[in-house]
C-alpha cells in the first residue's frame, strides 16, 4: 500500500470514529441495519410525477468495500437513510477500502 | 358530477386493479387522496386520460384519449418480467366491457390504438405505454 493509502485509511477511521452513522438496506422487503463511515447532507424535495409524488431525495455516503460485500448493497438496491427511502445510484470507489455511495429517488420520472 | 377525466381514469384502474392483482394502479394525479399514496415508486402503473372531446352538443357524451404508463425499476423486475407484466394489463385493458356503471356515469368501450417503450433520463427503469381511445357518459 502507498502512504496515500495509509493517510487515507487512518483518516477514514477517524472520520468513523466521530461521524458514523448506520443506515437500512431493504431486501426482500426485510430491513438490514449496517454502519457508514460518514453520511452527507440529506436532501429532501419532492416533485409531481405520473400517479402522485415522487421523494426525489438524494444523498452520498462513504461506506467501507467490507461493509459493501457483506451487505450486498449494490447498484439500484433501495436503502433507507435516516428514515427516508432512497436507490443507490452510484458507487464510486474512494480510496483504498472505502466507496462513494451516491443515493437517489426512490421511484422514477418517465 | 366531477371532471370525466377523473372519473374515467378511476373506473379503468377499478378494472384492471380487479384483473391485474398485486399490481398497483394510480390515477394521473394520485397523491394523498388515492389511497393515501404521496410518494410513488415502482413498480406502479398509472392511467392518464390528457384528453376529453365532447362528441354531441346537447348530450354529455365523450370521446377520451389516454394511456397506461407501466413502469418498473431494472433493479427490481427482469426485462421479461415486465414484458409478461405489461402483456398481462395490454389484455386487461382490452376486455374492459361497455356498461353503465351508475345513474351519473357509463363506460361506452375502449379501444387500444398503440403501445410503445419509453425509459427514464438514467436508464433505471423499464417503462411501456398502452394507448387508448374511450367512449364515457356522465
Amino acid at each position: 500500500m502507498s502512504e496515500f493509502d495509509d493517510g487515507m485509511n487512518e483518516g477514514n477511521a477517524a472520520m468513523a470514529a466521530s461521524c458514523a452513522e448506520t443506515f437500512e438496506i431493504v431486501k426482500n422487503g426485510n430491513l438490514g441495519t449496517y454502519s457508514a463511515i460518514s453520511i452527507d447532507n440529506l436532501q429532501i424535495n419532492a416533485t409531481l410525477a405520473p400517479g402522485g409524488m415522487k421523494n426525489d431525495s438524494q444523498v452520498v455516503m462513504w461506506v467501507k468495500d467490507t461493509v459493501i460485500a457483506t451487505s450486498g448493497l449494490v447498484d439500484g438496491c433501495v436503502v433507507v437513510v435516516r428514515g427516508k427511502r432512497l436507490r443507490v445510484t452510484g458507487i464510486e470507489k474512494d480510496g483504498n477500502d472505502t466507496q462513494m455511495v451516491v443515493c437517489g429517488p426512490a421511484g422514477v420520472k418517465v | 358530477m366531477s371532471d370525466i377525466k377523473r372519473v374515467t381514469e378511476l373506473h379503468i384502474i377499478s378494472k384492471l386493479s380487479a384483473a391485474v392483482s398485486g399490481h398497483p394502479f394510480y390515477p394521473f394525479f394520485g397523491g394523498t387522496a388515492f389511497a393515501n399514496k404521496d410518494e410513488v415508486e415502482p413498480p406502479l402503473s398509472v392511467v392518464a386520460i390528457v384528453d376529453a372531446e365532447k362528441v354531441m352538443q346537447h348530450e354529455g357524451t365523450w370521446l377520451l384519449t389516454g394511456s397506461v404508463q407501466v413502469i418498473t425499476h431494472v433493479a427490481d423486475i427482469s426485462s421479461q418480467a415486465h414484458a409478461t407484466l405489461s402483456r398481462s394489463i395490454y389484455g386487461a385493458l382490452d376486455s374492459i366491457p361497455a356498461e353503465v356503471v351508475n345513474a351519473a356515469y357509463s363506460f361506452h368501450g375502449i379501444h387500444i390504438t398503440g403501445m410503445s417503450s419509453t425509459t427514464d433520463s438514467e436508464s433505471q427503469c423499464h417503462a411501456d405505454i398502452i394507448k387508448f381511445v374511450c367512449g364515457a357518459g356522465g
